[in-house]
C-alpha cells in the first residue's frame, strides 16, 4: 500500500467527539499517523507479518495503520471504553480484525516478546508529568523488536537518557514533525496550537 | 478475546506473585475465520506457552491439541492448522478472566477484556 493511500483511509477514520482532557486525548492525524507506520515497514520491516500493540490506542488510528500495513495480528489497549468502541468501529468499518485489551498502561500484565512491535502516541505528559515515559518503559519491557513513539522536540535529551537507562540499547529520533493540536478543550487560548515532535524508534534490549 | 491475548495476559495485582495464566469462565464462545500464515506460526510458536494454551483451548471446548510438541511438529500442516484456529480463531466473547492467586474476575464484554485494577490493587 503506497503512502498517500494509506493517509487517505487514515483520514476517513471517527475522531473524538468528546476527548477527555485528563487522559490528554488528541487524535493522531492522518499525516503523521500514516507516516509513523509507513516508516516502521518500509524503512525497517517492523509492521508486516507481525504482532503489533497499539498502546493508549485511542480511537485505533495507529492500530488500523499496522492492520492495513498486512501486520499479522494488532492489539489495541487504551484505558477508556468509549475510546475502545470507537476503535473497534473504526476497524469494522475497513473491515480489519482487531484485539483490544482495557487496561492502564501503567498496570499492563503482558508477558514480554510475544509483541513484535509497540506503536504509541503517547500523552506528552502536560496534564501528569512523566506520563509519555510511564508508557515508555513499559513499551520497552513488552516489544520485542521495536518502539515507535512520538514525543515534545522539547523533550528529547530527556527521552533519549531514560530509554537507554531502561531496557533500549538504541534510541534514534527518526524524523521532527509538525503536531497540529486543535481547539478541542476550553483551557486552549489559541485556535490551533502547533508542537514540534520527534518521530523515535527504540531497540529493546534482548532478554 | 483471542487465546493469542489470553496467553499473553496475566493479573498484574499488587502482591500477586504469579498472575498467569487468568482462569477462563464461559458465557459466549465465538468463532471467526482468519487466513492461515505457516511462517507466522512457526515464528510465534517458541513464544506461547504452550501449556496455558492446550488449558485455554480444552476450557473453550477445543480438544484437539497435543499436550507435547516436537519441534518437528512444526512442519506438520496439520498440526499447525489446529494451532491457528486455537490461537486466532476461538473468541471469549462474554465471560471473566479470573485470576490464579486471589480469585479477582476480570470482566470480558464484546470480546473486549477489561483489566482495570482498583486503587487498592496498584
Amino acid at each position: 500500500m503506497k503512502l498517500k493511500q494509506l493517509e487517505g483511509l487514515l483520514g476517513g477514520l471517527q475522531q473524538f467527539s468528546n476527548p477527555k482532557m485528563e487522559l490528554e486525548q488528541y487524535p493522531t492525524g492522518p499525516h503523521i499517523a500514516s507516516r509513523m507506520l509507513y516508516t516502521a515497514e518500509n524503512s525497517f520491516g517492523d509492521v508486516t507479518d507481525k504482532v503489533v500493540a497499539d498502546f493508549g490506542c485511542g480511537c485505533g488510528t495507529l492500530g488500523v495503520a499496522a492492520a492495513l500495513l498486512d501486520a499479522e495480528r494488532v492489539i489495541g489497549i487504551d484505558i477508556d471504553s468509549q475510546s475502545l468502541e470507537l476503535a473497534s468501529l473504526n476497524a469494522e468499518e475497513l473491515e480489519l480484525d482487531m484485539d483490544y485489551i482495557q487496561c492502564d498502561i501503567k498496570n499492563l500484565g503482558l508477558r514480554a516478546e510475544v509483541v513484535d512491535t509497540v506503536v504509541m502516541n503517547p500523552p506528552f505528559g502536560t496534564r501528569k508529568k512523566g506520563a509519555d515515559m510511564d508508557f515508555l518503559f513499559v513499551a520497552l519491557k513488552i516489544a520485542s523488536q521495536a518502539v515507535y513513539s512520538l514525543h515534545k522536540t522539547s523533550t528529547r535529551d530527556h527521552v533519549k537518557r531514560a530509554a537507554l537507562r531502561h531496557n533500549a540499547s538504541s534510541a534514534e529520533v527518526l524524523c521532527e514533525l509538525r503536531y497540529d493540536v486543535p481547539q478541542l478543550y476550553k483551557f486552549h487560548k489559541k485556535r490551533e496550537v502547533d508542537i514540534a515532535v520527534d518521530l523515535w524508534r527504540f531497540v529493546p534490549k534482548s532478554i | 478475546m483471542r487465546l493469542l491475548t489470553h496467553n499473553m495476559l496475566s493479573s498484574n495485582i499488587k502482591g500477586v506473585a504469579n498472575g498467569f495464566p487468568l482462569r477462563i469462565e464461559i458465557e459466549k464462545v465465538v468463532e471467526k475465520q482468519v487466513d492461515f500464515n505457516a511462517d507466522f506460526l512457526r515464528n510465534m510458536f517458541p513464544k506461547i506457552e504452550w501449556k496455558a494454551l492446550v488449558g485455554a483451548a480444552h476450557t473453550l471446548g477445543y480438544v484437539e491439541l497435543p499436550e507435547e510438541v516436537e519441534p518437528s511438529r512444526l512442519d506438520s500442516e496439520d498440526f499447525l492448522r489446529k494451532f491457528h484456529h486455537a490461537l486466532l480463531e476461538l473468541h471469549l466473547e462474554e465471560g471473566a478472566l479470573v485470576c490464579p492467586e486471589t480469585g479477582r474476575r476480570f470482566p470480558v464484554s464484546k470480546g473486549i477484556p477489561n483489566m482495570l485494577l482498583h486503587e487498592d490493587e496498584v
